[in-house]
């Protein structure tokens, strides 16, 4: 099991694929109004050094073995986000007759939190955050311990 | 002078409420838009929402006797296009009852706008009943309660004399599915020729 994030969660946004729709809103999320920072949350440029992999965008065929990597960089104790309708079901993209999609996240890695909305608003993102810091444990990826 | 207007703009700063909002989480503003929610007494089942759904999140489902429209949380993008197109009024996208900035409130986040990870998606689902063929039996693609509204929509509109005819010859046809009112049509003198 893999430890509760206790302190300050930073987090490392991939963006999978779609438009950049839910790219945007988290820069609002940054901005003055909805100002993440003080609860916290950091953006950080790596998955080095991050407790939160928070994914956007539906995984294309192409991005699908960065996002395994990406999410393989990610130190333990890690925790997944999967936002925007495209994250949690590929959204506009589901379609059987798309030859270029591999799925949702969580086809391709686990995800801790899903958070719906084309684009979610800021209200929404936060509230997926902190959600995600409430979970307890989980278990470590069977490929990685 | 221009240094003094700064100096007063950048004092008059000071004074002013920051622009970060309080309660960023689990209070909305009045024009959140949620999932659809659908009052199951107005809707007819007539499918204009699913005829609508730009994402394929609103589903139709035919099967026993019964249809059902459901709408999933996670494929829909909260366009309000279902609300738009509904002739009965009885899908709106805002929350209902939950805390907005200003009330009073405890400081606890309430309204579920995420989901973990190995939850299901909520769906909005409304069971409706199918009609049956009042001839063969078979069950027809509309709902019991979209012909009524269409019995009731199209008497309202026509002239009093026309209704008349018109409200005989519904209770023929109207409950009658495609291939019998077909076959019956002439026999019943419902064709529309009879109007030319």
């Amino acid at each position: 099991m893999s430890e509760r994030i206790k302190q300050s969660p930073w987090i490392y946004h991939a963006h999978a694929g779609g438009c950049v729709g839910c790219d945007v809103e988290l820069l609002a999320c940054m901005g003055p109004r909805y100002d993440l920072e003080r609860l916290g949350i950091k953006w950080v440029p790596s998955p080095r050094y991050a407790d939160i992999l928070l994914v956007t965008g539906p995984v294309p065929l192409h991005t699908k073995p960065f996002l395994e990597r990406v999410y393989a960089q990610t130190p333990e104790p890690k925790r997944v986000i999967a936002m925007g309708a495209c994250g949690c079901s590929c959204g506009v993209f589901i379609d059987d007759e798309n030859y270029s999609v591999a799925g949702p996240v969580d086809r391709i890695i686990p995800v801790d939190v899903k958070i719906p909305g084309c684009p979610p608003k800021p209200e929404a993102i936060i509230e997926g955050i902190l959600k995600v810091l409430r979970i307890k444990d989980r278990p470590v990826d069977p490929h990685r311990a | 002078m221009s240094r003094m207007s700064t100096f007063l703009e950048l004092a008059g700063n000071l004074l002013k409420r920051p622009v970060t909002i309080e309660e960023s989480y689990g209070f909305l503003p009045d024009t959140y838009r949620g999932l659809p929610r659908r009052d199951a007494e107005k809707c007819t089942g007539c499918g204009a929402c699913y005829e609508r759904c730009s994402s394929g999140a609103t589903k139709l489902t035919d099967a026993g006797g019964q249809r059902t429209i459901s709408v999933d949380s996670f494929n829909c993008i909260f366009c309000g296009r279902c609300a738009d197109v509904c002739p009965e009024k009885a899908l709106a996208l805002s929350f209902e009852g939950c805390p907005r900035p200003g009330d009073e409130h405890e400081l606890v986040a309430r309204v579920d706008l995420s989901r973990y990870g190995d939850e299901k998606a909520i769906t909005e689902d409304t069971t409706l009943k199918l009609q049956r063929c009042s001839v063969c039996g078979g069950i027809m693609p509309v709902t019991e309660k979209y012909l009524q509204v269409i019995r009731q929509r199209t008497l309202q509109n026509l002239q009093p004399e026309t209704a008349k005819v018109i409200e005989k010859d519904m209770e023929k046809y109207l409950t009658a599915c495609i291939s019998c009112r077909q076959k019956n049509s002439l026999i019943w003198g419902t064709h529309p020729r009879k109007w030319l």
